[in-house]
C-alpha cells in the first residue's frame, strides 16, 4: 500500500460492507473481530501476537467509553474498518471511533417494562453487508445501517409481554440473522429463528419447546410443552462445510417443579445442531434431561477439528453450566466423553451414552436440597475459549452452591414460573477459577483462583497470553501454557463480559467492558 | 409491599426478590407485623451502662457511639433500634454467635514474618484490606503474604460473661438498647 492510501484510509475510516464470505474468513483478517465469538468456530483465539507472554506487563489503557446506562454490561463488541460496535443496555447500539473512542453514532431504543429474569442486558451485535443488527429486551430483531444507525427494519420476533426477550448477539450466516430468544423463568414456550438479513421476513422457526406432531413432544407431559422454556440466549457456532448451526438451549419450565412437567423434556438443555437453511434438526445431545437444577445449556459450542482417540474428527467442546466438560462428534452429535470441572452433586455421574445418573437428593424439596453448583451454575453464558497452540480449553468455573425449596409454580403469563425458591449456604464463601482443561480430555492442566465466582469471558491469543477478568473489577493476563499471573489492572467496576483482540493502525488491542464502562488497551 | 420486594426499588441497593406470589404474600403479612410487637423494656440501669461501656467494658475502643470511638466493630449508635434485647445479650456474652456481615476477622502473615489480626474491608483475587486490631488501615497484595486466614464465625471481640456481673450485664444491655440515635 502507498503511503497517500495509507493516509487516506486512516483520514476517513469508512464502514465498509461486510459480506458473509468475509466473516466466513475471520480467520485470515486477526485484525478485526466480525462476529460475537470472533469466528463461526467460537474459539474466542486472536492469531495476533503482538501482545506476548513478554510484553503483556507493558499494557495500557488506551481509551475508555461509559455508556449511559447503570445496567449491567455484558457486550462484547465487533471490530472492523477503524470502527467499534457496541450494544449498551437496555438494547443501544453505538459506533466508537477505534482511533479515539470517541462516538460516531447511536441507535437509542425506548424500551418498556419487560419481565426479565437477570437484568436489562444485551451481549452484542451482528454485522452483515452494510447492516448491523441487534436482539432488543422487548424481542425485536432490529436491523440497522452501518454508517447511520439508523433502523432499515424492526420485527417483533415474540410478544414481551408474556416475559419472551433478547439479550443475545445475533449471528449472522449466508443471508440470514439467526436470533435466540429468553425467558424460560416466566414459562415461555422456546424457539430459534431465522431473518431474512434483508426484508427481516422470517426464514424459518425451531421450536425447542415442541408442540403435538413435532419430534419431541412426547417427551413433555400433556400440555406441559406450551410452557416448557427451553431458551436459547446464548449466541451459537457456525460449521460452512456441514452447513449446521450449533445452539444451546436452557432451562425446562418451570425451573424446578420437575412433576409440572414429567419425560426428558426435549429440547431442554440440549445441543442441537440444525441445517442453517431451513432450520430443519439434523441432531441433538441432551446435557441434563428432564432437568430440576436450572443448569442450562446456554453456553458456547466451541468447534474444533483433531485426533480424538486416534482418529481425525470434527469435534465440539461445551463448558456445561452443570459442571461437566463434554466432547461431541459434530458432524453425527455421537457422545464422545465427559468430565466433571466444577463442583457439581445433581449428578452421581455420566454414562457410556453421556445421559447423567441424576442424585435425587438433589431434586428441590419442601425441606430443602444443596446443590451444586447453584441456578448460576458451574458455567453460564460468558465465554470459553481455545487455543490450538496449547491445545487447552480455558472456562472460567464457579465454585458455589445452594439451597432449593420446592413451592408451587401456578403460570401466570408474564410472571416468574419458577417451583422453589432459594437459599444460601450458610457461613460458605463461594469461590471461582479460571481453569485449563486439556480439550482432549477434559483433565485440568492449571488452575488460576479467583476470589469469587467469575462472570467473565476469556480470550486466548497467540501471543501466548490468556485474558479474563473478575467480579472486583480485576482484567488480567496470563501465561496460556501455565497460568501465571502475567499482568492486572483495576478497572473499577465488575466485569460482565467476553474479551476481544484487534488491530488497529498496526498494533494489536485488547478490549473488554467492566462497570459501565469499555476498555481498551495496548502496548505503548 | 408486595412490589417493592418481588421487584426492588429502582437505583437503590433493594434488590427484587426471587418468592412466589404466596411466599410473597406471607412477608408482606410478616413485615406488616414487625410495627406491632409490644416494645421490651429492658430491666437494667443505662447511666450505669453506659458508665461501664466507656470504662470496664472498654465498647469504644472499637465501636462508634455517636461520632466517637473505635472502627473495628459494628457502629452502634442506632443498634437499640435495630436489635432486639436478645440479640444484644448474646452479642456480649457470645459474640461469635452471630458476627455481623462484613466483619469477618483475617489473621495474616507478611513474607517477612509480620502478623496482622484485623477485620477485612475488601479482598479481590490480588489484594487485600483489613483494618487490624489497632484501628490501623493495612493493604496486602497477596503476593507480600506467606498465610491468609480467613476466621468465619470468629470474632475479635472477647465474651463479656466473665467481665461484667449479671447485674451489670443488665445494665449494658440496658444502655446499648437507649441507643436510637440517628447516625
Amino acid at each position: 500500500m502507498n503511503r497517500l492510501a495509507l493516509i487516506v484510509l486512516m483520514a476517513a475510516p469508512v464502514a465498509a460492507q461486510v459480506p458473509y464470505e468475509r466473516i466466513l474468513r475471520s480467520a485470515s483478517q486477526p485484525e478485526n473481530w466480525l462476529t460475537y465469538s470472533g469466528s463461526y468456530q467460537s474459539t474466542r483465539y486472536s492469531t495476533l501476537a503482538q501482545i506476548t507472554r513478554a510484553n503483556v506487563n507493558k499494557l495500557k489503557t488506551a481509551w475508555i467509553y461509559q455508556v449511559r446506562s447503570h445496567d449491567k454490561l455484558e457486550a462484547s463488541p465487533l471490530v472492523f474498518d477503524g470502527i467499534m460496535y457496541i450494544s449498551e443496555p437496555a438494547s443501544d447500539v453505538t459506533a466508537l471511533d477505534l482511533r479515539t473512542g470517541r462516538p460516531i453514532w447511536s441507535y437509542r431504543r425506548s424500551i418498556p417494562a419487560v419481565p426479565v429474569c437477570c437484568g436489562r442486558v444485551n451481549r452484542g451485535v451482528a454485522v452483515l453487508d452494510d447492516q448491523l443488527f441487534i436482539g432488543t429486551l422487548d424481542a425485536h430483531l432490529v436491523a440497522l445501517d452501518l454508517k447511520t444507525g439508523r433502523v432499515r427494519w424492526d420485527v417483533e420476533v415474540a410478544d414481551y409481554k408474556t416475559a419472551n426477550s433478547i439479550t443475545a448477539a445475533p449471528l449472522a450466516v449466508k443471508d440470514k440473522v439467526i436470533i435466540g430468544i429468553a425467558g424460560a423463568e416466566y414459562g415461555i414456550r422456546g424457539f430459534l429463528d431465522a431473518y431474512d438479513a434483508k426484508t427481516g421476513k422470517r426464514a424459518w422457526r425451531f421450536w425447542t419447546a415442541p408442540g403435538p406432531g413435532e419430534s419431541g413432544n412426547e417427551t413433555w407431559s400433556g400440555d406441559s410443552w406450551k410452557t416448557g422454556g427451553a431458551p436459547t440466549w446464548v449466541t451459537g457456532s457456525y460449521d460452512p462445510e456441514l452447513n449446521l448451526l450449533y445452539w444451546g438451549t436452557g432451562n425446562p419450565g418451570p425451573d424446578y417443579a420437575g412433576d409440572l412437567r414429567k419425560g426428558d423434556n426435549l429440547y431442554s438443555d440440549c445441543l442441537i445442531a440444525l441445517n442453517a437453511d431451513t432450520g430443519k434438526l439434523k441432531w441433538h445431545f441432551q446435557f441434563t434431561p428432564h432437568d430440576v437444577n436450572d443448569i442450562d445449556a446456554n453456553e458456547i459450542p466451541v468447534l474444533v477439528d483433531g485426533m480424538f482417540r486416534g482418529k481425525p474428527r470434527k469435534l465440539v467442546l461445551f463448558g456445561n453450566r452443570n459442571g461437566f466438560y463434554y466432547i461431541l462428534d459434530r458432524v453425527t452429535g455421537e457422545y464422545l466423553h465427559a468430565r466433571q470441572f466444577a463442583t457439581q452433586t445433581w449428578a452421581k455421574g455420566i454414562d457410556e451414552r453421556g445421559r447423567p445418573i441424576p442424585n435425587p437428593a438433589s431434586a428441590p424439596s419442601p425441606a430443602g436440597a444443596k446443590v451444586y453448583p447453584d441456578d448460576d451454575g458451574a458455567a453460564n453464558w460468558y465465554s470459553p475459549s481455545y487455543s490450538p497452540q496449547t491445545g487447552l480449553f480455558y472456562q472460567n468455573a464457579r465454585e458455589k452452591g445452594a439451597i432449593y425449596y420446592l413451592t408451587e409454580a401456578p403460570y401466570v403469563p408474564g410472571r416468574q414460573f419458577l417451583g422453589a425458591s432459594r437459599r444460601a449456604i450458610s457461613g460458605e464463601e463461594p469461590w471461582g477459577a479460571l481453569r485449563a482443561l486439556d480439550a482432549l480430555t477434559g483433565e485440568k492442566r492449571w488452575e488460576f483462583r479467583l476470589t469469587t465466582p467469575p462472570w467473565s469471558g476469556i480470550l486466548s491469543t497467540a501471543g501466548g497470553v490468556v485474558f479474563s477478568g473478575d467480579m472486583e473489577g480485576n482484567f488480567f493476563a496470563l501465561d496460556a501454557a501455565s497460568g501465571d499471573l502475567l499482568w492486572r489492572f483495576q478497572t473499577g467496576g465488575a466485569i460482565y463480559a467476553n474479551p476481544i483482540s484487534y488491530m488497529s493502525e498496526g498494533r494489536q488491542y485488547v478490549a473488554i467492558a467492566a462497570g459501565s464502562s469499555i476498555l481498551v488497551f495496548g502496548l505503548d | 409491599m408486595f412490589n417493592v420486594i418481588a421487584y426492588g426499588i429502582a437505583d437503590t441497593e433493594m434488590p427484587g426478590h426471587w418468592f412466589t406470589d404466596r411466599e410473597l404474600l406471607q412477608l408482606v403479612a410478616f413485615v406488616r407485623t414487625l410495627g406491632r410487637v409490644a416494645p421490651q423494656k429492658a430491666p437494667g440501669d443505662v447511666a450505669n451502662g453506659e458508665k461501664l461501656c466507656e470504662t470496664k467494658g472498654g465498647c469504644v475502643k472499637c465501636h462508634t457511639v455517636g461520632g466517637r470511638g473505635g472502627a473495628i466493630g459494628p457502629d452502634l449508635t442506632d443498634i437499640g433500634a435495630r436489635r432486639s434485647l436478645s440479640y444484644l445479650r448474646e452479642s456480649l456474652v457470645t459474640p461469635e454467635a452471630a458476627v455481623p456481615e462484613g466483619f469477618l476477622e483475617v489473621q495474616l502473615v507478611t513474607r517477612n514474618g509480620r502478623r496482622f489480626t484485623g477485620v477485612r474491608l475488601n479482598e479481590d483475587t490480588f489484594s487485600i484490606q483489613i483494618r487490624d486490631l489497632s484501628g490501623e488501615f493495612r493493604s496486602f497484595f497477596k503476593t507480600e503474604l506467606k498465610e491468609l486466614n480467613r476466621m468465619p464465625g470468629k470474632s475479635p471481640m472477647p465474651g463479656y460473661n466473665a467481665v461484667f456481673t449479671s447485674s451489670e450485664l443488665d445494665d449494658m444491655v440496658a444502655y446499648l438498647d437507649s441507643l436510637r440515635g440517628a447516625r
